[in-house]
C-alpha cells in the first residue's frame, strides 16, 4: 500500500510520529492511506478527537469514505502545519469561543494555505473540513470563500461560482428594484 | 450493487418502489441493524420505477460512527450528512462534479454569507438566484441581524419592520426602506412558507391591548431562527427597548397577539 504524505511535509510528519509515537492512519475514499499525528487530529478534529477516544480508530487506515484524496491531503498538510505554528493552548481556547466569538481572521500562513488552492480543492476542503469538525479549518476556508464573493454583482457570482440563474426575467426585474439599494453605489 | 440484494429479504426488495411512492420519498430505508460493518442499507428507485436500475447505497459503521459521536452540538445535523455522503456516491456514479457553492449543505453556505460583513454583498447574493433568496430570507435572524445590529447607531429605528432585513435596510438608507417596502409586500406573498416571520397586521392589530404590564410588552415581535426561547426573545426585546427610549419610535415594541393566548 502506498503512503502518501503532505507535500514538503514528509519530515516533519515523521519528527511528531518520533516524538510521541503515535499517528493515526487516515484512508481516503479512492484508498490512499495519509498519516497524522494522533495529537494534532485529535486537537483540530472533533471527530477525529471523538473516533480516537472511542477506540473506532484503524491501524490499517480509518475509513473517510467522504472524503477524497486531494481534499484530505489538504487536511493532513494543515494539521502539519498548525502543529508547527501555534501553540496549542491559544488553539482550544479560540475552537471553545468558536460560537460566541466574531470570527478571527486568518493567519498569514493559513492564507496562504488556501489562495493556493484551486476552486474545486476549496470547495472539498470546506466539505472535509465541516465533516471532520474542523471548526478553524472551516473558518478559514469559509472566510476565503466569502472574500471571493465580496463586491461582486449577481452576474459575476454565478459565473465565479457557476450557479445557474433560475429566476424568470419578470422576477429579475423585480429583484432588481427592492434591491437597488444594494446594486448602486452611492 | 446487486451484490448487495442477498442481504434483503426478496419480498423487502420488490416493496422499495411502493414505499418511497406512498411517502413521496427519493429514498427507503431496506434494513436499519447492524449485520458485520453494515449499518443500513438504503435504496433509491429510479424516476420509471423499473428495480433493476435501483441505485442501493450501503452505510457502513465506520461512516455512521463518527457522526453518531459528533454529539457535542444537540443542533449538528448529522442526519443530513448522511444524505449528503448519499449524495456524493450518487454524483461519483454518475461521474458528476462533487462540490460547488450550491451543492454545499445550508449550513455551509449560511457560514460563509455570514462572513460577509457588507448587507450589499448579501443583497446581490439573493439576486443571483431564487434558490439563494430563499435560503437568505429563511436564515434572515442569522444574517441580516447581526448586520443591523452593527448599523444600529448609524440610523433611527423603522416602524414597520417584519424581518431584520427590513430593519437593516431602513437604518442604511431610509429612503429605500419605502421603495422597498411597497415591492416586499407583493413579493412575500410568493413566500408563503416562510411563516416564521411575523406579519405586521400581527403587530398593529395587538398595539392596542393595553392590558399587558409595561414589561410584557417589550416582548419582541421579529424572529431568530436560531434563538426563539423566551429567554433570549426578552434579552433582545430589552436591547430594543433601550433604543425605543433614545429614539422614540415604538410601534415594534407591541407584544404579538399571540402572547395572551400563551399566558393565559
Amino acid at each position: 500500500m502506498e503512503v502518501d504524505k503532505g507535500k514538503g511535509e514528509a519530515e516533519e510528519t515523521r519528527k511528531v510520529a518520533e516524538a510521541d509515537r503515535d499517528t493515526v492512519t487516515l484512508k481516503s475514499s479512492d484508498g490512499k492511506l495519509f498519516e497524522v499525528s494522533k495529537e494534532a487530529a485529535a486537537r483540530l478534529s472533533t471527530v477525529l478527537a471523538g473516533m480516537i477516544a472511542g477506540g473506532s480508530i484503524d491501524d490499517n487506515g480509518t475509513d473517510l469514505k467522504q472524503i477524497g484524496s486531494e481534499a484530505l491531503e489538504n487536511v493532513v498538510d494543515y494539521c502539519n502545519k498548525h502543529a508547527n505554528s501555534i501553540p496549542s493552548a491559544a488553539l482550544i481556547s479560540s475552537s471553545i469561543s468558536f460560537n460566541t466569538a466574531p470570527f478571527k481572521e486568518p493567519e498569514e500562513w493559513e492564507r496562504k494555505f488556501v489562495d493556493r488552492l484551486s476552486h474545486d480543492a476549496l470547495f472539498d476542503l470546506v466539505e472535509a473540513a465541516n465533516f471532520l469538525g474542523m471548526e478553524r479549518l472551516l473558518d478559514v476556508t469559509c472566510h476565503k470563500i466569502s472574500e471571493m464573493m465580496k463586491g461582486k454583482s449577481p452576474d459575476q457570482i454565478r459565473e465565479v461560482f457557476n450557479i445557474k440563474n433560475d429566476y424568470t426575467k419578470e422576477e429579475l426585474e423585480e429583484i432588481r428594484q427592492e434591491l437597488a439599494w444594494a446594486f448602486y453605489d452611492d | 450493487m446487486p451484490s448487495l440484494k442477498k442481504f434483503v429479504e426478496p419480498d423487502q426488495w420488490e416493496a422499495a418502489p411502493e414505499l418511497t411512492r406512498r411517502k413521496r420519498a427519493d429514498a427507503a430505508v431496506l434494513m436499519l441493524c447492524a449485520q458485520g460493518r453494515d449499518v443500513a442499507i438504503l435504496i433509491f428507485p429510479t424516476a420509471n420505477g423499473d428495480t433493476e436500475n435501483m441505485y442501493v447505497e450501503r452505510l457502513d459503521m465506520a461512516v455512521i460512527t463518527p457522526l453518531l459521536s459528533h454529539s457535542f452540538k444537540a443542533v449538528e445535523p448529522w442526519a443530513s450528512r448522511i444524505c449528503r455522503s448519499l449524495g456524493n456516491g450518487l454524483c461519483r456514479r454518475n461521474k458528476l462534479p462533487l462540490t460547488s457553492f450550491m451543492s454545499l449543505p445550508d449550513d455551509l453556505k449560511i457560514a460563509i454569507l455570514q462572513r460577509l460583513t457588507d448587507g450589499k454583498d448579501i443583497a446581490r447574493v439573493e439576486g443571483v438566484s431564487a434558490q439563494l433568496r430563499h435560503l437568505v430570507a429563511e436564515r434572515d435572524g442569522e444574517l441580516w441581524k447581526t448586520l443591523y445590529e452593527e448599523a444600529l447607531v448609524l440610523a433611527p429605528a423603522l416602524a414597520l419592520a417584519r424581518s431584520w432585513k427590513d430593519m437593516y435596510v431602513a437604518r442604511l438608507r431610509p429612503s429605500w426602506a419605502l421603495i422597498w417596502r411597497a415591492f416586499h409586500q407583493e413579493f412575500l406573498a410568493s413566500f408563503s412558507s416562510d411563516s416564521r416571520i411575523r406579519c405586521s397586521k400581527d403587530l398593529l392589530s395587538s398595539s392596542c391591548s393595553s392590558d399587558l404590564t409595561q414589561d410584557e410588552q417589550e416582548e419582541c415581535t421579529v424572529g431568530t431562527k436560531a434563538k426563539r426561547t423566551r429567554r433570549h426573545r426578552r434579552q433582545v426585546a430589552r436591547n430594543h427597548d433601550c433604543m425605543k427610549k433614545s429614539h422614540g419610535v415604538g410601534a415594534i415594541h407591541s407584544p404579538s397577539s399571540r402572547y395572551r393566548w400563551n399566558h393565559r
